[in-house]
Order: C-alpha cells, then sequence, then structure tokens
C-alpha cells in the first residue's frame, strides 16, 4: 500500500491536470449564431453585456425567427407583456402606495438619444442571470428608447428578488454591439450596479418589486 | 485547423463512436484470426485455448446484458451531474481530443482502484483470469466492469464535458486497449515505448509473475504509471492469468468466479471486522487468524 501522503499527492496532481483540461477546453465553446438552432435548447450560456453581445445575439436568433414571418423586427415577444409609458414618464403615487403587490416599476435614467430601443430583460434565477438565457427570464421588455429617463412597469413581478439587465439598442439590430476590444458601442446598464465597469452578482444585483432605478451606461 | 472547433451534434458524437468500435471489432476479429493460424505454426494451439477464446466473445455478451440494464442509469446521472457544469465546454473535435487525454487519467485510477480493492477486484479479475493473451482476452468482462466507470468520469462531466464527449472519450480509451491484447508484436521504438502503452506494456500489466503485479495500470499513455509509480518494464517472460488460477473456460466460472472468491473470503471470515477488512482491502490481503494457512501474504489473486 503506497504511503497516504503519495496517494494524495497523485489525486491533488490529477485534480490539477483535470482543471487545468477543463479550463483549457472552456475556449472552444459551442458557438451561438444568429438564426441558426440545430440545437433543441439554443444560448445554454451567453455572455455578460458589457463584455461581449453574445446576450443580444440570443435576442436577434429569437427576432429572427418572428422577423421571417412577418418581415419587420419583432417589436414585443410573443406572450410576454410589454408596456410603453410614452404617456407616463414618472411613476404615479398611487403606484407607490401599492408597491409590494405592483410588480416592479423600473426607471431607467441616462439615455442619450431617442434612436432605437430600450431592450430590459428581468431575471429570477441566479443561473439564468449568469448565462444572460433570455429563454428563462421571468420578463422581457423591448419599447422605443425616449431621450432622458423613461419606465416601464412589470406588474405581475411581485416575488423576487429580481436581477435586470438593460440595453440600448440603438441601430435596431436586437444586439449589444461592440468594437473590436470587446467594449460596447451602445448604452447598457444593470440592477445595482456601481458604475460602467461593475457585473454584479445576482446577488448585488438583486432587487424587490416596488421601485427600481437602473442608470444607463456608454463606453463610447 | 477549422474542422477541429466545428460544433458537431450530440448524436453525431456517438455515431463516431458506434462507426470506431464497430471497425475496431471486426479488424479485432480479423487480426484474431492471425493470432490463431500464429498459434497453429508455434504449436500452441489447442481445445482448451479455443474453449477459452470462445470464453472470452461470451463473457462480453454477458457484460453487456448487464451494461445495458445500467445505461439508463448511467446516462441520466451524467446529464443531472452536467447541469452543474464548471465550464462552459462545447462540442468538437479539440474538445473531444482534451477530453480523451482527461479520461485516461482517469482511467488509470479507476483501473489502480479496480485492483486493489476487493470489492471492485471481483470484476476486474474476470479479465486477468485467462492463462492466454490474444486479441479476444480484450473482450473478456466482468459483471461491473460497466459500472465503475461511472464514478471515475463523472467528474469530467462536471467539469463540463458534454456526456456524450465523456461516452465518447471512455470508448475510445477502450478501444486502444483492444489492440495491446497481443504476444505477436514485441517492442515499439524507445519513444513509442515511453509515452503511449503498448502491447509490451500490457502484457506486464496481466503478468501474475511477482515483479509485474500490480503494475502498468494505463489506458493509452503509460506517462501516468511513471508519473504515480506504478510502473515495470518487460525483461522476463510474462507469466499470463491470476496468481490462483480458476483453471476453467466456463463461460460462467470465468464471469462469477471474482464475485465467488469475494463471497467465501467473507463468509468464512471470523468477526465482522475481518469480513468488511476482506471487502475493502487489496486481494493479497489475508487476516492475522487466517495467516498461518495462507500460502505467502503476498500472494495475489
Amino acid at each position: 500500500m503506497p504511503s497516504t501522503i503519495s496517494m494524495i499527492t497523485g489525486l491533488i496532481v490529477t485534480g490539477g491536470i483535470l482543471a487545468a483540461g477543463g479550463y483549457a477546453a472552456s475556449y472552444f465553446p459551442n458557438a451561438v449564431e444568429d438564426g441558426a438552432s440545430d440545437q433543441p435548447t439554443p444560448n445554454k450560456r451567453m455572455e455578460r453585456p458589457g463584455t461581449a453581445s453574445g446576450a443580444m445575439r440570443s435576442i436577434a436568433s429569437l427576432a429572427a425567427g418572428s422577423e421571417a414571418e412577418d418581415g419587420s423586427s419583432a417589436q414585443s415577444v410573443q406572450g410576454v407583456p410589454v408596456s410603453n409609458d410614452t404617456a407616463d414618464t414618472s411613476n404615479d403615487a398611487a403606484d407607490s402606495d401599492q408597491a409590494s403587490s405592483a410588480g416592479i416599476s423600473l426607471t431607467i435614467t441616462n439615455i442619450r438619444n431617442d434612436s432605437g430601443n430600450i431592450i430590459v430583460l428581468v431575471f429570477d434565477d441566479k443561473i439564468a442571470y449568469k448565462n444572460y438565457d433570455y429563454e428563462k427570464a421571468a420578463d422581457y421588455a423591448e419599447i422605443p428608447a425616449q431621450a432622458g429617463s423613461m419606465s416601464v412597469d412589470f406588474p405581475s413581478l411581485n416575488a423576487g428578488p429580481y436581477a435586470i439587465g438593460v440595453f440600448h439598442d440603438e441601430d435596431k439590430n436586437q444586439d449589444l454591439n461592440v468594437d473590436g476590444n470587446g467594449n460596447p458601442t451602445e448604452g447598457y446598464g444593470t440592477s445595482g450596479a456601481s458604475g460602467p465597469y461593475d457585473d454584479p452578482s445576482f446577488k448585488k444585483a438583486s432587487v424587490s418589486p416596488g421601485n427600481v432605478t437602473v442608470k444607463m451606461h456608454y463606453l463610447q | 485547423m477549422e474542422y477541429l472547433t466545428q460544433q458537431m451534434t450530440e448524436m453525431e458524437v456517438y455515431g463516431w463512436e458506434e462507426w470506431i468500435g464497430n471497425w475496431f471489432f471486426l479488424l479485432s476479429l480479423i487480426y484474431l484470426a492471425f493470432e490463431l493460424i500464429r498459434y497453429v505454426f508455434i504449436k500452441q494451439f489447442n481445445f482448451n485455448l479455443l474453449g477459452d477464446t470462445v470464453t472470452n466473445f461470451l463473457t462480453l455478451f454477458m457484460f453487456i446484458g448487464v451494461t445495458i440494464l445500467i445505461a439508463g442509469i448511467y446516462i441520466s446521472g451524467f446529464f443531472y451531474i452536467h447541469q452543474f457544469a464548471i465550464f462552459d465546454i462545447g462540442v468538437n473535435w479539440a474538445t473531444i481530443l482534451i477530453c480523451i487525454v482527461l479520461a485516461d487519467l482517469a482511467y488509470y485510477w479507476e483501473h489502480r482502484f479496480m485492483h486493489r480493492m476487493n470489492f471492485a477486484w471481483a470484476t476486474h479479475t474476470v479479465h486477468h483470469s485467462s492463462p492466454y493473451f490474444n486479441i479476444s482476452v480484450a473482450y473478456r468482462f466482468g459483471p461491473m466492469d460497466g459500472i465503475w466507470p461511472f464514478f471515475f468520469h463523472a467528474p469530467l462531466v462536471l467539469l463540463g464535458f458534454n456526456p456524450f464527449v465523456v461516452f465518447f472519450s471512455e470508448a475510445l480509451v477502450q478501444f486502444y486497449q483492444t489492440a495491446l491484447h497481443t504476444e505477436a508484436i514485441k517492442k515499439f521504438p524507445e519513444p513509442v515505448e515511453a509515452v503511449m502503452n503498448t502491447p509490451s506494456h500490457h502484457r506486464v500489466h496481466h503478468g501474475s509473475n511477482e515483479e509485474y503485479l500490480d503494475t502498468n495500470y494505463a489506458g493509452i499513455f503509460i506517462i501516468w504509471d511513471k508519473m504515480f509509480g506504478t510502473f515495470a518494464e518487460e525483461k522476463n517472460k510474462v507469466v499470463y492469468g491470476l496468481v490462483k488460477p480458476i483453471n476453467s473456460i466456463n463461460p460462467f466460472v470465468a464471469f462469477f468466479h471474482g464475485f465467488y472468491r469475494i463471497g467465501k473470503k467473507m463468509s468464512n471470515a471470523k468477526g465482522l471486522g475481518n469480513k468488511i477488512a476482506y471487502f475493502f482491502l487489496p486481494p493479497e490481503w489475508v487476516a492475522k487468524n487466517e495467516r498461518e494457512f495462507a500460502s505467502a501474504p503476498t500472494a495475489a489473486e
């Protein structure tokens, strides 16, 4: 029987080699392609906003399907409530009285122009949030952008906690554009983020039903 | 190069596994015919050898029967674990190549475990129980040989390799070893012998010679044995089979003798402590109160 120490050493070495192998293999993830879907569940993992446009590619593939049918960019995802608050630019007093039972009232600030759409993804699941798995999002909205501030309501979201990500899709390509270095050229924001370079964990981004404010950041 | 990173579907990977496996089996049968003719030429052919060859394939069928029964649990177990994958790893030849190397390392430990703990040796002894060494021995399997791999390859699934990629890698580590079960190929050039597992290294592994016991557990790469101190070079003529031979070509004796032997050891043992010890300890271990009757303390079964 070899010594306990040599067995433990052997197992540690083995663990190290396995970890290194897995890490090396993660440099070959499954590709996510626009419109392509030869897998039953596309986009198992997507990249976080602020680093790449992986998240928006998934929405593009979703929209590409509906775009083929009606020839125009999808304004809303079927079955998901979309609210357009052009007439209601601030929260009503009545709403905030019933905040805990009237879902989330989201205010997005610092929007730089009226171009394109604001896309909102609300997650109630840590893994879905980490992967930006829109299929597992608790709610979703895509609404025309308004410069300055605007509001979106999600009256059905009364549980929580939720983590919210927003994007300013200025060119309406349903994708968060990035430059060669991976920095976004469009606006983005996350609930609980402390600044443009903060990528909060689900816990840090979590908000409860009520009034929530998310600031849009622009790097370029 | 781009071909290596092209994504495949799980069924494609499974298809490759089936295709490679089927061709390996066919080529093995052709090689077996050559080996049997060689036995005739070197005047070693006899009825016992032929019976043992047939028994090898009979144990294969019994093993497949058992494995089919647990296949569903095995597969769903892998997919359950895959939910907690640490890394995001795609399905393409590049990741398969990496997984094969890791699966080979996992197999080293699985194989060492199957030799050094009685309850696992009970199934692996079947493979080692033939007194001959030809390619048909590669297909000699025991009842639980399809179950233990699960525990040693589950970490690969947890790392993030797709279950089908892990199956493929497991299978390839096995297919490679099929070709090693022969006496007809002596030694390869030194660089090959230094890194890869070879018929020479594997003959040593199947040897019941004292100096060859519990060595060369490798699948594809012999480097793990060198790294973990279980390597032995082929010098003396190898004596194949078990330290205590089964002396039978009966396929049921071959398939079940491992369970029978461990069952007998545990039932004959005095005291619960000794019974449990016989379950977990290496095959050569004999309880203190039985030692004066044992042939030698280092005799392995």
